[in-house]
């Protein structure tokens, strides 16, 4: 580092700066240079080393799952449906095309029929925050391959802002993949994964699980829970579970409460993804 | 009358709309309609600054007959917007003249009958300067007979030779000759190999070069290409031809050469390869812009997103298909499932406008078709108490609704009786719509929508038939899911 002023009057105060982002990316792991967007959920933004999600990163949701572990058929459904969580994917990736300033609106991408979203749901109700149909891209491609390929492109070509990308079928070397396409990019990878194949490895920065929160009161209710972070410590890690609620009327998303009470079995799945991941 | 003036008379509110006179766009028009009219004829030229020179000498065959050739002719001109008079004679004087000044906006003059055809019509029709117009009309000879009756020796003596040349021309006594134009060439770059050849490299390389050569070509002309075409020749067998469409015109050779290559690669080359070509089948106009070494001003940035926007879509939709790259729009239904409509992403065309209806609470996902379920309430009316659903019970915990959608009552004709006396021409349109398109002859019901929370915390949309047309209520079917 202490030969980097010489390397100034060489490669120009830009020049010298991106070096040495780059050499502490290296250093760190975690890309310097890629700012990072507010999800809008106060807590967990709090809870996020850089205030929100990265772009020039890949951030994995591990699909909706009933929250009922012991119901009779939860494993069959789980092998064969799985839908991903693209209430909270249509707000991030809301968040993600506005971008850190909010005022260039980018592009998104949809690669994979399981996670296109039914289009009226782009836009909150109040038309405040909405991704507009000219601005988004749907992707059909059945086989892993096709969407790897897809995915890639899409996060290269600097085009899109957001690539959301169904991401079954994909494994450590293909998401290894998508992350070094996301860095070159610049644009922020949104993958979703089946729940059976959570205990798969990745090479996401984030990784978070989505499942059905119960409820009484009349708006619609998930489980989010950050399960993997880069750069973030056990202690907290162990502590980011958050209740989100959907309001009825406007489709806002908002925190309701933290997870803290936890069933019995839940901190064991936690130990045992922090060991995989 | 000048600006000045034309400011003047109008009174103050409409601010007067003023755009400059550019000869050149004027000509570079009547230059593209020049080539427009060469299906009429090989031998085309501009008039500037509004007319067209067509020799039709032996073509009239081909549309059976100078008459209706000329009517095509002027049809042709309507259909583009413009209004025109034709005429058609031995010489191009007689017909300018004919053209310009006769009674008639369609005309033939017989050969032979030049002088009777224009005897009649100002001096003006001999194409003179105004000068020279006024001149002879000083002197008192104010239509072309004069000129006619004057003898040839005394014509080259008082009046200058351009006045007597006009005259010689109209009456087919001196030849004449335009200059026809000539339409650019299509954009075609060929590479003809000395022998054929099935290494690879060699014709990747060469194909390379050309298309190189092509975007060059196309640049210089300012077009983008939307669809290329490469064609493969090859010994003893028909060529082989490769096309790529693309999103938007580009120029680009390094994404021009991406979409090619893929297809090239998939290419059996057999016995060898004898030449390639490489051809735009359709170009659009692409004005030339600097490059910027980074972007500085935000127009820039934007072009420049739009064009790596267009890239990735033309290289999504050259490898899975331009079905499977999609956008969508909204087309006019309340249907949930018929609300959007897909569009291959490749067709630049402008997305259809937002409906003005606020957006409902929508399911994030479709099932497509509906999910047939069973679903039990404790009266028939009553909420549901549970749902049977992809081979699963679910405890349903909250229910709310109905929201009532109806089918496209635009697609049915109203049940027979039904309809009063004054709206029988009403029900004439509808019916005589049925007859084009045959649709199922009886509306579909309508659909009572609930929004289902089970006990597992899932959202589902359910649907039955209204209650109206089915007695028992009909089946149950699971439409959608927030997930």
């Amino acid at each position: 580092m202490g030969q980097l002023p010489h390397l100034s009057v060489i490669l120009g105060e830009e020049g010298a700066r991106a070096l040495r982002q780059r050499l502490e990316a290296l250093a760190t792991g975690v890309s310097a240079s890629s700012a990072a967007f507010p999800t809008g959920l106060t807590p967990i933004d709090g809870v996020l080393p850089r205030g929100g999600l990265a772009y020039g990163q890949v951030h994995e949701w591990i699909g909706v799952e009933p929250s009922i572990a012991g119901a009779p058929h939860a494993s069959a459904a789980r092998l064969t449906h799985w839908a991903p969580p693209l209430t909270l994917l249509l707000e991030v990736a809301w968040r993600g095309t506005t971008g850190v300033s909010g005022g260039a609106h980018g592009r998104a991408v949809w690669i994979g029929e399981r996670v296109w979203p039914y289009p009226a749901c782009l836009g909150r109700v109040d038309s405040t925050c909405r991704l507009d149909l000219d601005a988004c891209l749907f992707v059909r491609a059945p086989a892993p391959a096709d969407r790897l390929w897809a995915t890639d492109l899409a996060l290269r070509s600097r085009a899109a802002r957001v690539v959301v990308v169904d991401g079954s079928g994909l494994d450590l070397a293909s998401t290894r993949r998508l992350q070094l396409a996301a860095e070159i990019g610049g644009g922020v990878c949104l993958l979703a994964r089946p729940p059976r194949e959570q205990d798969r490895l990745t090479a996401s920065a984030t990784r978070w699980r989505v499942s059905h929160a119960p409820c009484p009161s009349p708006h619609r209710r998930w489980t989010v829970e950050l399960i993997r972070c880069k750069g973030m410590p056990p202690s907290t890690l162990a502590r980011s579970a958050w209740i989100l609620e959907q309001d009825r009327e406007t489709r806002a998303l908002r925190v309701v409460a933290d997870v803290l009470d936890r069933s019995g079995e839940a901190p064991a799945r936690e130990g045992a993804h922090r060991r995989t991941g | 009358m000048d600006l000045a003036h034309a400011r003047s008379l109008l009174p103050t509110r409409p601010e007067a709309h003023v755009d400059t006179h550019r000869p050149d766009r004027d000509a570079a028009a009547l230059h593209a309609l020049a080539c427009r009219a060469l299906r009429f004829s090989p031998l085309v030229a501009p008039d500037a600054p509004d007319g067209l020179w067509i020799d039709i000498t032996g073509t009239e065959r081909l549309h059976k007959g100078e008459d209706r050739l000329i009517r095509a002719v002027s049809g042709a001109m309507i259909r583009l917007g413009f209004w025109a008079r034709v005429a058609s004679a031995s010489t191009y004087g007689c017909a300018w003249a004919v053209a310009h000044y006769g009674p008639h906006g369609l005309a033939i003059v017989a050969p032979g009958r030049e002088r009777e055809a224009i005897a009649d019509l100002p001096v003006g029709a001999l194409r003179l300067s105004p000068e020279t117009a006024d001149g002879l009309g000083e002197i008192g000879i104010t239509h072309v007979g004069h000129l006619l009756k004057l003898p040839r020796s005394s014509l080259v003596g008082r009046f200058d030779e351009h006045l007597v040349r006009r005259v010689l021309q109209a009456v087919g006594e001196r030849p004449e000759h335009f200059e026809p134009v000539r339409p650019a060439p299509p954009l075609l770059v060929r590479r003809v190999f000395e022998g054929p050849t099935d290494r690879w490299e060699s014709i990747e390389a060469a194909a390379r070069e050309i298309v190189e050569e092509f975007s060059r070509d196309l640049a210089r002309r300012q077009r983008g290409v939307r669809r290329v075409e490469m064609r493969l020749d090859r010994p003893h067998a028909a060529p082989t031809e490769v096309h790529v469409e693309l999103s938007r015109p580009s120029c680009s050779a390094r994404h021009i050469w991406s979409l090619l290559r893929s297809r090239l690669e998939r290419i059996d080359v057999g016995d060898g390869v004898e030449g390639l070509c490489v051809l735009a089948s359709r170009t659009a106009r692409m004005a030339h812009h600097q490059q910027v070494h980074a972007s500085c001003c935000n127009d820039d940035r934007h072009a420049a997103g739009e064009s790596a926007w267009g890239e990735l879509v033309d290289a999504l939709a050259a490898r899975l298909g331009a079905d499977a790259v999609q956008r969508l729009e909204h087309a006019e239904s309340h249907l949930p499932e018929r609300a959007f409509q897909a569009r291959p992403a490749i067709e630049s065309r402008r997305l259809g406008p937002r409906p003005s209806a606020p957006p409902r609470d929508r399911p994030t996902r479709l099932f497509d078709p509906p999910e047939p379920a069973a679903a039990m309430a404790l009266t028939p009316d009553g909420p549901i108490l549970s749902l049977a659903w992809r081979d699963r019970r679910w405890t349903v915990v909250a229910c709310r609704g109905p929201e009532r959608i109806g089918p496209e009552w635009w697609r049915w004709s109203p049940p027979a009786g039904a309809g009063l006396a004054a709206r029988t021409s009403v029900t004439a349109q509808a019916g005589s719509r049925r007859a084009r398109t045959p649709a199922i002859a009886e509306a579909p019901p309508d659909r009572d929508y609930y929004i289902v929370r089970t006990e597992c915390g899932r959202s589902l949309w359910v649907f039955r038939h209204g209650r109206e047309e089915c007695s028992d209520g009909g089946p149950w079917f699971v439409h959608g899911e927030w997930s």
